[in-house]
């Protein structure tokens, strides 16, 4: 009966990333032509709160490294069903060297975590 | 203030918010929206639909609603007929008008989420906007008759009765652990075993007797083991009888896991728990044997929050072990700091000073989160604060502190005041001889009685413990002794039971004696006897008070008392807590969820690790940072 309600107004979905403009998207003009999946995948959090409905994560990307999380627009990967949060999604990049990272959120927590340490992502 | 105000205030005013926005029809500026969120932890999205109009949508991650349900605020354009035909486009059948307000409550047709309808009914002309049907509960609080006096659950500036320690008492309303909203997420922390390693629990007590640890199949019925022997019938070292002649286990178990609601005393951190009694301190204190062993049994038996409110010793290899063992097996070990006011970092005492992972130690707080001038403290060493002065929690039985002025004297004792005690100052006294604040000497052949009558008559008594505190000085062939009578009167005389009887004491001497039986009557007197040969005196014999706790069945008594002893059972609750929300979690995830969501408190900074009390829902709403990030270019 009781449900959260999760981030329904992000305009960014998985597959609008590159439409999106600016935010997570802010590194540069991809070309369609040259773009690439990259999957991105996390150790799974331990909070319970995590792993349930109104939990999850977001990504973060940018062509800058050490950016600030609030420079960018988050990715949300919320929690679907299951044991736990998804922890892997798919983004489609152009080709360029990206920064990434994530932060995990609960209905305790709607601000979430501190970010992960941040990987550089090189699209060929 | 106190959080669940704040906390009902803000799902109110989240409300209001929408509200706000929407009829204003314009947008909220930055800094205005970020107040809002800030203020009410709720994030708010403006959409602009198709017609050009603005609308406002809510996005409550934090908040449950009702599945299948949203409610609609229309334009107020719309006639009754448009809005008729409103609810046919969307789909949606009615089911209360809230004319006033312009709302109108509808459920979904089958297969709609919320979320969709929230996208979806946004985007329609006759929509003003539209949310959840949200759910309001309750705000957790227990209703025990003394959780008002429990000022590290709820501070309200309140004035603890009883108090111990006079220095903040009251205290800063606010500065408490923030546990009742942690309790909107859990109070049932049955699945985990908190082991008391301690003087016992009374395992009898109302507040406990539904939350022990279940060792019936392990051969433990009584819920522990005892270590020690405490005299009751039939007790010695090593059974399974952990009760608690001392009070002090019992009120470390209690604040973990006092059961609420219950019409009795308070409630612990925990209201639904399993307290492991086991019993590794007499009222002298415990050793590397006893301690260890007990650390053992906890370990072998399942526990998963160990609290041990001792300390004092040096390093110790064995105490180490245990800990390590207990680590190995995923416990979490929380101890106090110490109570001697000083820097553990300067001079070590464990187990405080061990480094052990699974290991936090403990600094108490006042009422007005100062340091308690008592509290150890150390950079290095002590992880973080947590109320530890007059706290309110579980006592085997009745306890008083009796100074021994109505006490039935032969001449040859008097009251003086000229003894100090470290800390206290002067403290009067009950002295033979008449003339000890002039180092006078008792007489030869004495035979100096002082005695009082005790009603023991409560036929839910199990155990007696009386603790005499003073100061002998006495040569050989000279004897202070302590006796007892179940029908009054001279406690030394025919009927009366000598229970010790010492001889050429030069100390300050504490004597613990436990009844179990020989006196329980309402007419039970109790006593002391100087007595002395014909040759050779000494100062004499003073007494500056007794101390006297009883052991019930049914127990409803509770004591205030202060003590970093009493700061980390405050925090093995919220690791018991976090364990009991969090079934993943290892002892590491525990003992980060504690450090990191503790509330920052100055007088913790630079004194402690983390520089921060115990903050229950700061611990269990932490997360910590994703790790393993990992990319793969397809």
């Amino acid at each position: 009966m009781k449900k959260r309600f999760r981030n329904a107004t992000l305009c960014c979905g998985l597959v609008l990333l590159t439409s999106c403009g600016g935010g997570g998207g802010g590194g540069g003009t991809p070309s369609p032509s040259s773009q690439r999946n990259v999957v991105i995948s996390w150790s799974a959090n331990h909070e319970a709160a995590v792993n349930r409905t109104g939990g999850g994560y977001r990504l973060y990307y940018n062509t800058t490294p050490n950016f600030a999380i609030g420079s960018a627009t988050p990715v949300d990967v919320p929690y679907a069903s299951g044991p736990t949060s998804p922890v892997t999604t798919t983004l489609t990049l152009a080709s360029g060297t990206y920064y990434v990272k994530v932060a995990a959120y609960s209905t305790l927590n709607t601000a979430g975590s501190v970010p992960s340490a941040e990987i550089q992502v090189v699209v060929p | 203030m106190h959080t669940s105000a704040i906390r009902s205030v803000a799902l109110v005013t989240g409300v209001v918010a929408i509200v706000f926005v929407t009829s204003a029809s314009a947008w909220v500026s930055p800094s205005k929206s970020r107040s809002l969120e800030e203020l009410t932890g709720i994030r708010t999205s403006v959409h602009t639909s198709p017609a050009g109009n603005q609308v406002q949508t809510a996005n409550l991650d934090h908040a449950t609603y009702v599945e299948g349900e949203v409610l609609i605020k229309y334009r107020p354009t719309l006639t009754f007929t448009a809005r008729k035909n409103l609810m046919v486009r969307l789909g949606v059948q009615e089911i209360r008008n809230i004319s006033g307000l312009r709302v109108v409550h509808v459920k979904l047709p089958q297969g709609q989420s919320v979320e969709q309808a929230l996208q979806v009914f946004a985007q329609d002309s006759g929509v003003e906007y539209v949310q959840p049907n949200f759910i309001y509960k309750a705000m957790a609080a227990p209703t025990d008759p003394l959780y008002g006096q429990q000022w590290g659950f709820r501070n309200t500036g309140q004035t603890i009765a009883g108090a111990d320690w006079p220095i903040n008492n009251p205290g800063v309303s606010g500065s408490d652990m923030n546990i009742e909203q942690a309790w909107d997420h859990i109070t049932d922390c049955s699945t985990v075993v908190v082991a008391v390693v301690d003087t016992g629990v009374n395992y009898l007590h109302q507040e406990l007797a539904g939350n022990l640890w279940d060792g019936s199949a392990a051969g433990y019925p009584n819920h522990g083991f005892d270590f020690v022997g405490n005299g009751l019938p039939g007790d010695t070292d090593n059974d399974p009888l952990p009760q608690d002649v001392n009070g002090h286990g019992t009120h470390v178990a209690a604040t973990i896991a006092a059961t609420a609601n219950n019409g009795v005393a308070g409630s612990g951190v925990c209201w639904q728990a399993r307290i492991m009694a086991v019993r590794v301190l007499s009222s002298f204190g415990g050793t590397t044997a006893s301690v260890t062993a007990g650390v053992n049994f906890a370990v072998t038996q399942g526990a998963h929050v160990i609290n041990m409110s001792l300390g004092g010793g040096g390093f110790d290899q064995i105490f180490s072990d245990a800990i390590t063992n207990a680590r190995t097996n995923g416990i979490v070990v929380v101890v106090a700091a110490g109570n001697d006011d000083s820097d553990n970092d300067v001079a070590p005492t464990y187990p405080c000073n061990f480094t052990h992972d699974n290991l936090l130690c403990v600094a108490a707080l006042d009422q007005a989160y100062g340091r308690a001038g008592f509290s150890n403290y150390g950079a290095t060493s002590v992880d973080v604060g947590a109320p530890g002065t007059n706290v309110l929690s579980g006592w085997p039985g009745t306890s008083f502190e009796d100074d021994l002025t109505t006490w039935t004297s032969t001449a040859s004792w008097a009251r003086v005041n000229c003894e100090p005690i470290t800390g206290l100052g002067l403290v009067p006294m009950l002295v033979n001889p008449t003339n000890w604040c002039a180092n006078g000497t008792y007489a030869n052949n004495e035979n100096a009685v002082s005695y009082r009558v005790f009603d023991m008559g409560d036929p839910n008594l199990r155990a007696v413990n009386y603790e005499f505190w003073s100061r002998l000085n006495l040569q050989a062939n000279d004897y202070i002794g302590i006796a007892s009578k179940s029908t009054g009167g001279d406690p030394f005389s025919v009927g009366g039971l000598l229970i010790t009887e010492i001889s050429n004491p030069d100390t300050f001497w504490f004597m613990s004696l436990t009844d179990t039986g020989t006196c329980f009557t309402s007419n039970c007197s109790v006593g002391i006897r100087l007595r002395s040969d014909a040759t050779t005196v000494a100062r004499g014999a003073g007494f500056f008070w007794v101390t006297v706790n009883t052991l019930l069945a049914n127990s409803t008594h509770t004591y205030v008392v202060s003590g970093t002893s009493m700061a980390s059972p405050h925090t093995a609750g919220v690791a018991a807590m976090l364990r009991a929300f969090n079934p993943s979690f290892a002892y590491g995830d525990t003992i980060d969820a504690i450090k990191n969501g503790g509330r920052s408190v100055p007088a913790l900074s630079g004194v402690t690790v983390t520089g921060r009390a115990v903050d229950a829902f700061g611990a269990l709403s932490y997360i910590k940072a994703p790790t393993g990030i990992n990319a793969v270019v397809q």
